[in-house]
């Protein structure tokens, strides 16, 4: 099999859902000799939350120092979940750490422009950055991606938390009890289809 | 990662419709996602009627139900540009694959919960899908179904930008 030469851009942040969506990748889309890029927005708006002032216009020289430890974090956080968990037959990663000059929604503008310059094949990322009760149907970054990239984006589900609904709109990677219910649930919904359906039902 | 991944194959949901983006989703399914031994599955959701009432906000309201020769003649329509356009390709590939073609309800959210359910039935690795940036009557039905995919999907989905 002749080895491949994609570029694979996989958008990771600090969470258990990037990490997830980066093993999806690994495990799914990932082919020999294709080459992985890790891509990091730190948004301005990162050091205000860290720091503790409000996200007003920043003296620039003010923020030198809390850019740079910002950028130390992802380099460490980048290796801890991401560099380490990948099996050594794969080539290393190129790892992208960009800061973003606004807010949230321009970590997709970054996103897709760094996309478009590495004629990546897609960009693979979690459905969620801030989690469900924060974000509830689509992370803001995911949306804008999904409404703006001109390539294909792969959105990897985030699960839901312990405090998922009583309508059962979970990810379940949870076994037992509750995929029963949501099974019942799913069958429910398949039998009251069915009634209004003239064409024959799958298996 | 998923139990049983180790000794079965992986099925791919794919969903289409007789616009040219399927073509797109197809091709980049066969050439990016696919490996050897991977089953295709190609849903396609058959809009209920061709006559349908929608409100001035472009909601749908309900539709005209056609009669059983007109209903009989869209399946095999349906039936035939699937069979054209994708089953002979999958074929000449050599990859297994399944059809599904199911009559779409009134609803267009119960599209889209039909094909996340239908990618959860089959344990998708992913589901491949077309967003089309602007939406036209006839796309009226897929465009939305992916948007509510994205949100409701347990599966991985897979959004290609098609205009």
């Amino acid at each position: 099999m002749e080895a491949s030469d994609r570029v694979l851009l996989i958008a990771v942040d600090d969470s258990e859902d990037s990490q997830k969506a980066f093993m999806w990748a690994v495990d799914n889309l990932y082919r020999e000799g294709d080459q992985i890029h890790l891509v990091h927005v730190v948004p301005r708006l990162a050091f205000a939350a860290q720091y503790g002032v409000p996200p007003v216009d920043f003296v620039p020289a003010a923020e030198n120092s809390s850019y740079e430890s910002a950028v130390q974090r992802a380099e460490q956080f980048i290796i801890d979940r991401f560099v380490r968990a990948l099996p050594v037959t794969i080539k290393s990663p190129v790892v992208h750490i960009i800061k973003s000059e606004v807010d949230t929604e321009s970590v997709g503008h970054v996103l897709c422009k760094k996309a478009d310059e590495l004629d990546a094949i897609g960009i693979v990322m979690a459905s969620h950055n801030k989690g469900r009760m924060a974000e509830f149907f689509l992370g803001s970054v995911t949306q804008y991606c999904t409404h703006h990239s001109k390539r294909p984006i792969i959105i990897v589900p985030t699960p839901n938390s312990s405090s998922s609904s009583s309508k059962g709109g979970g990810g379940g990677v949870s076994k037992g009890a509750i995929r029963n219910r949501e099974q019942q649930q799913c069958q429910q919904q398949q039998q009251q289809q069915r009634r209004r359906r003239s064409s024959t039902p799958f298996a | 990662m998923s139990e049983g991944a180790a000794n079965s194959h992986r099925n791919i949901l794919l969903t289409v419709d007789e616009s040219p983006s399927s073509d797109k989703v197809f091709e980049y399914t066969v050439k990016n996602l696919y490996r050897q031994g991977d089953v295709v599955h190609i849903l396609h959701v058959i809009a209920p009627s061709r006559r349908l009432v929608v409100t001035p906000d472009m909601g749908l309201e309900g539709v005209i139900e056609d009669d059983e020769e007109t209903k009989r003649k869209v399946e095999e329509h349906a039936q035939e540009f699937i069979r054209e356009r994708f089953e002979k390709r999958l074929e000449t590939l050599r990859i297994p694959y399944q059809v599904d073609i199911v009559r779409g309800c009134v609803d267009n959210d119960s599209i889209g919960a039909l094909v996340c359910r239908r990618a959860e039935g089959i344990d998708a690795v992913a589901v491949v899908m077309a967003k089309h940036s602007r939406g036209t009557i006839k796309e009226f039905f897929i465009g939305s179904v992916t948007n509510y995919a994205c949100h409701h999907c347990k599966q991985p989905v897979l959004v290609l930008h098609c205009d």
